[in-house]
């Protein structure tokens, strides 16, 4: 079972068109609910008139600051449901639950709003002057628009300077961009008559919503029944409690009716998490053998309006500078800075797309400035098992050197520095990740509870959220291949917070890993009680005994056999019988970081490498991919077509990243709110990606495997900047990588040249 | 809001009279709608209408009618106007290109047009049809300016006439990626070696698609010097200099106007070097 392919358990349901996702959600006497966003980046509002929205037939409410409850949420705990002051063009001001569409967008023209508009401050380096308007004057616990500083320092940095023969420095930015899932949000809500709540919505932190649900809005939590349908894409944009949720609750309770609130396309770009641009000044040093000695940032990131989840990227960001390859030394200054803008969420990879963007782009420059191949200088300073990092992360399995050997030789890297004059490049990256949880909160478990009925069918009920990454699939193989009974007899549920044992959420690449040993340990109890009853029936000693495809024999005497739901079935029905069910929950063996964020908060760490080999079009600047080699150290692939398409599909979003997307704003306004010129990739741009998985079994994870939700994005743009370095000879310090940008870079070799001290 | 689908083009033009919005893929319109930039009171179906679905040879003109859709053009008009089909292939997805016309890509009148180039080039002429008759506008008489045309408000496109191909069409567009781009800026070449003839007009560089004249006629003063064998390096460049400098574009999200400029000289020099070496008619 374990190591097969076989189909996913929703995949057919999903071909079919046959899955209800939380749009097709319908309740009796459901009202529609439409948000009004705020025109302005920065605006008090005077007045707010909601009569003639109320006066409207089929208008049922009208929420707004002025006549609703509401606390402070977020991770800042900077944010409210409905503002009086709006922070970006787009913050939400008021909301409608309506009889249809139609009504509810003529109520929202009807709401008259005197807005008296603020100075704004879009560039973080604007809002880092003494004179710029601040985005929270209501703040006094901070300085300007700095809302948190993420500092760390390893070592001695000043003497392994002084040992360097080579040290580079640069800038490297990222863009705003956006998770883009197909599905958009979507928020359903409904009190019952003893006044408890019942949501859907797409989140995957169920238990972690249910709670700031409850304490924005003065609820009871033991009131709410959160539940989670299939999800049609998050990629991180669904992580979050946002606005939408609280207000759909607001809404529903205002107007006594159930109420759904669904995402236009245009307000999925304006209205939920992206991922903040960050701007990363990096000075990496090496000795001459290309040992690297140190790394040096500051960094600044662009986290807009409020803090949520995204103002905590910068954890991430950190650990692939001080932890990516061997270190001495090692110093992060790090601000999170409000701007009038859009606002950063939890976007796959985490702050670690942006870090290797440019760490690995250092990694490169090392290696030219010392003449030794890019490769080499990686193997000479990968990480290898037993390392602890200087933020006190303990590698256990760890596959970089062979990721690394892998794309080397299946990449055809000898090209490499030979291709120029075809204006043709192939450059490598990689990246560390954890694989096996993060502790970011004071547990990273995953509670389960397995049940064997009298049929022989096997429910698994798991705190793990399912998002379209395969978990339902990988959760029930662990089960059926610890039972011993075939696939097609295992279930599982784990949408519903009525049902389901605790978990923290699907995050951090942690579910496969997490609830995969979770389910394990509840299956293995099964197991055990299953052995039980049948060596009493087959008079053997349960230790002796062998299950296979749901057959349970006494070793060496293949006929002394009995089926294993014919076991289940003795073991219930009869007097004194009992119920074949077990708990589990597993919380891995971790720590959580110090206020000098030492700590080793996973319990394993993934790993891997990228090659990628572009063209550049000397003339218009338009870089293509053709070809994108990735090893990824998945510990061991449970299930490997599954694993491939995480990878497979992290790399074309990566390729997006690194290529087209970039959402573009004027004056804080959204300016292409659309798929289509947001310009993430189809099938058209995606070149061959060949995916190899790299085992190493893992000690901790559940049969060896670790987590690799997110590593096929992570070293994508580098890889990519790095192969056009290797076409052009000229050093990308930003993307997307637009043909007018390379253009200009290629006129101008200055913007990008290698910077070394004298 | 009023849906109508006539069956004949005689009670289309009665309710377009009555000042119904004309809709055939709806690939533009139905984005004005989503974005509730428009609400027309009505709306006339053109796909129901045969009259408007043919193409057919006329007088030594092609008659393409307004609702041929992109996808019939790339698969019937291949030898007869290589740079119209060129284009239509870079038009959105499949999916679009099912749906999508050539009429409703000139009422948009969008200088982004992907169809609008090669038509130029080949000096196209559109028809308009309403109930006072027919009249036919040179399509750089009938695009007006950004998303304005020189349809009236009785009108309907009913066809575009363009000359079959005498020699070689080419048409290239630059765009960050392979599918469903809108172009940063775009160029169709058609060159008739035997009457020298050069048409050039180019896309997403002002607020319509323009045609190139003084590089059409630089071009055609170089076809009557030079020896047919033989493109000078030289005029290549210039060529590439004066499409260049007919450009009128602006700055924006796509790209600089200074990059716009830069990569249509690229262009306009690609498609005469491939024009060039296509010999089947050299």
């Amino acid at each position: 079972m374990i190591g097969s392919s076989p189909p996913r358990l929703d995949g057919r349901a999903k071909v079919l068109g046959q899955t209800a996702f939380a749009s097709d959600i319908r309740l009796p006497g459901m009202l529609v609910g439409k948000i009004l966003r705020s025109p302005h980046a920065n605006a008090r509002i005077r007045r707010i008139d909601s009569s003639r929205a109320e006066a409207l037939p089929g208008v049922h409410a009208v929420v707004h600051a002025g006549n609703v409850h509401q606390r402070p949420f977020g991770y800042g705990v900077d944010n409210v449901p409905l503002k009086d002051h709006p922070r970006y063009a787009g913050d939400e001001v008021a909301a409608v639950a309506a009889e249809d569409e139609e009504i509810a967008e003529r109520a929202l023209e009807a709401i008259e709003v005197d807005y008296e508009v603020l100075p704004a401050v879009f560039d973080p380096f604007q809002a880092l002057e003494a004179d710029a308007p601040r985005v929270h004057d209501e703040r006094h616990d901070i300085e300007g628009n700095v809302s948190m500083r993420w500092d760390f320092e390893h070592g001695d940095l000043g003497a392994a300077e002084r040992a360097a023969a080579v040290v580079v420095e640069g800038t490297y930015s990222s863009p705003l961009s956006a998770p883009a899932s197909i599905e958009t949000h979507c928020c359903s809500a409904a009190f019952d008559p003893n006044g408890d709540l019942d949501v859907w919505t797409g989140v995957h932190m169920a238990f972690m919503y249910r709670k700031a649900l409850a304490d924005a809005l003065g609820l009871d939590w033991r009131a709410i029944r959160v539940h989670q349908p299939p999800i049609g894409g998050s990629f991180g944009g669904k992580i979050d409690i946002d606005p939408l949720d609280f207000i759909t609750v607001l809404l529903a309770r205002a107007a006594r009716r159930p109420v759904r609130i669904h995402f236009t396309r245009e307000e999925e770009f304006v209205g939920s998490r992206l991922r903040q641009p960050m701007h990363i000044h990096l000075r990496t040093g090496a000795d001459a053998e290309g040992r690297i000695l140190f790394r040096d940032a500051d960094i600044v990131s662009d986290n807009g309006a409020y803090n949520a989840w995204g103002s905590h990227a910068l954890l991430v960001v950190m650990q692939t500078i001080s932890s990516l390859y061997r270190l001495q030394a090692c110093r992060v200054r790090s601000r999170v800075v409000y701007t009038n803008k859009p606002y950063g969420g939890s976007v796959r990879g985490f702050g670690n797309p942006e870090a290797t963007f440019a760490v690995e782009q250092q990694t490169d420059e090392l290696a030219d400035a010392l003449g030794i191949d890019p490769i080499e200088l990686r193997l000479r300073n990968a990480n290898r098992p037993g390392d602890v990092t200087p933020q006190g992360m303990r590698i256990t399995s760890c596959g970089l050197e062979e990721c690394l050997r892998q794309v080397r030789e299946r990449s055809g890297w000898e090209r490499r520095g030979r291709m120029r004059e075809r204006h043709r490049g192939l450059g490598c990256a990689a990246y560390i990740h954890v694989g096996g949880g993060a502790r970011i909160y004071p547990s990273d478990g995953c509670g389960s509870i397995l049940k064997m009925d009298e049929a022989g069918r096997v429910t698994l009920i798991s705190g793990a959220s399912e998002l379209g990454q395969g978990s339902q699939t990988v959760l029930a193989m662990v089960v059926a291949e610890t039972l011993g009974v075939p696939l097609s007899a295992v279930r599982v549920v784990q949408d519903d917070t009525e049902l389901k044992p605790w978990d923290v959420g699907a995050h951090a690449s942690r579910t496969t890993f997490v609830a995969g040993n979770s389910a394990r340990l509840a299956a293995l109890e099964v197991r055990q009680r299953l052995l039980e009853t049948a060596g009493e029936l087959l008079e053997a000693d349960s230790a002796d005994l062998v299950v296979e495809d749901g057959l349970i024999s006494v070793r060496g005497s293949p006929q002394r056999a009995i089926a294993y739901d014919r076991v289940a079935r003795r073991r219930l029905l009869r007097q004194g019988g009992s119920t074949l069910i077990a708990q589990s929950f597993y919380d891995p063996p971790t720590e959580p970081q110090d206020e000098h964020y030492r700590g080793n908060i996973s319990a394993a760490y993934g790993f891997g490498a990228h090659v990628a080999e572009v063209e550049v079009d000397p003339e218009t600047g338009l870089v293509s991919v053709l070809g994108l080699w990735c090893a990824h150290d998945v510990g061991r692939a449970l299930h490997p077509a599954g694993a491939i398409g995480q990878v497979t599909g992290g790399a074309v979003m990566g390729l997006g990243l690194a290529l087209t997307e970039e959402l573009g704003l004027a004056d804080g306004h959204v300016l292409q709110p659309s798929p289509r010129e947001y310009g993430m990739l189809t099938a058209l741009g995606v070149p061959p990606i060949d995916v190899s998985l790299v085992e190493t079994l893992d000690p901790e994870g559940p049969f060896g495997a670790k987590g690799v939700g997110e590593g096929g994005l992570i070293p994508v743009a580098a890889a990519v900047a790095n192969a056009v370095a290797d076409a052009t000879g000229i050093r990308p310090r930003s993307y997307p990588l637009a043909p007018w940008k390379v253009l200009e870079w290629l006129r101008e070799p200055e913007l990008s040249r290698v910077r070394r001290p004298t | 809001m009023e849906f109508w689908q006539p069956q004949s083009l005689t009670e289309a033009l009665e309710i377009r009279e009555q000042g119904a919005e004309p809709v055939a893929g709806g690939t533009d319109l139905m984005v004005d709608l989503n974005f509730d930039r428009r609400r027309p009171k009505a709306l006339l179906d053109l796909s129901q209408l045969p009259e408007l679905r043919e193409w057919d040879r006329v007088d030594g003109w092609l008659r393409l009618g307004a609702a041929l859709t992109y996808t019939r053009a790339i698969a019937e008009l291949g030898g007869l106007l290589p740079g119209l089909v060129l284009a239509s292939r870079t038009v959105g997805s499949p999916q679009i290109r099912n749906r999508g016309t050539l009429g409703g890509n000139l009422a948009t009148a969008s200088p982004a047009g992907d169809a609008l180039p090669p038509l130029m080039a080949a000096g196209a002429e559109v028809e308009l049809v309403s109930r006072r008759g027919t009249r036919r506008l040179p399509l750089p008489a009938f695009l007006l300016g950004p998303k304005r045309s020189a349809l009236a408000d009785d009108e309907l496109v009913a066809a575009v006439w363009v000359p079959p191909a005498r020699g070689p069409q080419q048409f290239a567009k630059v765009g960050p990626r392979n599918a469903m781009v809108i172009a940063v800026c775009s160029l169709a070449l058609d060159l008739d070696p035997e009457r020298r003839r050069v048409g050039c007009a180019i896309g997403s560089v002002g607020p319509t698609v323009l045609r190139a004249t003084e590089a059409e006629r630089f071009l055609e003063g170089t076809l009557e010097e030079s020896d047919w064998a033989a493109l000078p390096a030289a005029a290549q460049g210039r060529f590439g200099e004066l499409v260049a400098a007919a450009a009128r574009p602006i700055d924006d999200l796509r790209g600089s106007a200074a990059y716009r400029r830069h990569a249509l000289s690229v262009l306009a020099r690609r498609c005469l070097a491939w024009a060039w070496t296509d010999g089947s008619w050299a």
